[in-house]
């Protein structure tokens, strides 16, 4: 039970051993409540942060890679639940091919909901070279941003016209 | 002590000062560069005040060329009440760290842009409770460094004065990039894990500071430095978004060493 809550903190800790987790108590940071209830009596504000901090590669694909992970498993989930209603998933391939507003139209459709797919999939292995400690310096980290970005784009783009 | 000069040296002397005045009469007044600063204020004694920006223009030819200079300039000539933390002015104390035009740096070593068309807008370091306008609580920052035990520990005693701890040079080299941290909380304010989980997320300064004594050579605590800091939060919650490497002043690679202590763990506990 406690470890399912840990697993959902974070995938990757769970990659790793899980011994420690269990073991280990909560990290202690002297006055960590006092603090917070100290700021909550001076009714001091919080500082600016996601409205003023510059959008940078770096932070943008962080949150790319999130969005389209989640945005894909809401797409596997919802697509499942389409072959549960009336007529199945295939009833609802036509429906669309029905409405369809022409060939070029359907090609940048289909990429957009493939790209989420190749991207995250492709970031993916940013991460795993990261956590093996490879391409920290800024220079790499962007090389290997644009890299992905371009490639997903390139790769969906060929599935949506073969498709 | 003139008189014990030669003549010829007064007389050079005389001769540039002359020629100083005459240069400085010849060039007309320059163009005055008014560059526009948009400022964080907010007043903890004025009861209801609510943080607003506050602008401010300032004359490139006579301020220094970094953004502290402005903030200087403002205070002692327009307003004596702006209020921001400042000492060393040369990036090494890392007092003055704010963020300036949409990412963190310090003030000190932040050159003006000289384009006076464009607007500079200066916060405190984001997502932190102000004590005033762009002064941060630091405390729970610093509480956080202490947790981690900067400081050399060793299994037995050590009797001070008697003999040197010996390296090997590539022992040293494991400590470049971390010993130069001067915890200006320029990265940790800028990594949004940080902004959402700082209460149980020790952020990218205290890591990489952490990561400075389990990469040394002479500490003996590693496992229990490594146990210390296994759960969820304290390391985990870095998403390895990189804003830190990206806006640390002094160039090092936070991002990196913490990759660094994930792989410890792993190989270690």
């Amino acid at each position: 039970m406690n470890l399912t809550r840990l697993c959902t903190y974070s995938t990757r800790s769970c990659l790793l051993s899980t011994r420690y987790l269990s073991t280990s108590s909560e990290y202690k940071v002297k006055g960590t409540a006092e603090f917070f209830d100290k700021q909550k009596v001076l009714n001091r504000p919080m500082s600016p942060h996601l409205t003023i901090y510059k959008p940078q590669l770096t932070s943008i694909l962080s949150i790319s890679h999130r969005v389209s992970g989640v945005g894909w498993g809401v797409l596997i989930y919802g697509g499942t639940l389409l072959t549960l209603m009336p007529g199945g998933f295939s009833h609802y391939v036509q429906l669309a091919e029905q409405v369809a507003p022409g060939a070029g139209i359907m090609i940048a459709l289909k990429a957009t909901l493939l790209l989420p797919l190749t991207y995250h999939t492709l970031n993916g292995f940013r991460h795993l070279a990261w956590d093996t400690g490879k391409g920290f310096k800024i220079a790499e980290v962007y090389k290997s941003g644009w890299s992905t970005v371009a490639v997903s784009v390139l790769i969906s783009l060929l599935i949506a016209i073969a498709l | 002590m003139a008189s014990l000069r030669p003549t010829s040296t007064i007389t050079r002397l005389a001769n540039t000062l002359s020629r100083c005045a005459a240069t400085t009469a010849a060039v007309p007044a320059p163009v005055p560069r008014e560059k526009t600063f948009q400022i964080y204020r907010w007043d903890p004694e004025k009861p209801g005040d609510k943080p607003h920006m506050d602008t401010y223009k300032v004359n490139l030819n006579e301020c220094g060329p970094m953004v502290l200079d402005a903030l200087l300039k403002i205070k002692n000539e327009q307003d004596p009440t702006l209020t921001f933390r400042r000492s060393c002015r040369e990036g090494i104390c890392g007092s003055c760290s704010m963020n300036i035009g949409g990412t963190n740096t310090l003030a000190c070593i932040s050159r003006i842009d000289p384009d006076t068309s464009k607007t500079i807008k200066i916060y405190p370091l984001p997502h932190m409770y102000v004590v005033k306008d762009l002064v941060p609580d630091m405390t729970h920052f610093f509480e956080q460094y202490a947790s981690v035990q900067p400081w050399l520990q060793r299994d037995t005693e050590i009797d001070y004065g008697k003999e040197q701890l010996h390296q090997t040079v590539k022992e040293r080299e494991k400590l470049d990039g971390l010993y130069e941290c001067i915890l200006c909380a320029c990265c940790s304010t800028s990594c949004p894990s940080y902004w959402w989980n700082s209460d149980k997320y020790l952020g990218p300064a205290v890591l990489l500071q952490s990561y400075r004594w389990l990469a040394d050579s002479r500490d003996h605590k590693t496992k229990e430095r490594l146990e210390k800091l296994a759960d969820p939060f304290s390391v985990y919650r870095c998403h390895t978004i990189m804003n830190c490497t990206k806006t640390c002043p002094k160039g090092l690679n936070p991002g990196k060493a913490i990759a660094e202590i994930k792989k410890l763990m792993a190989k270690t506990l």
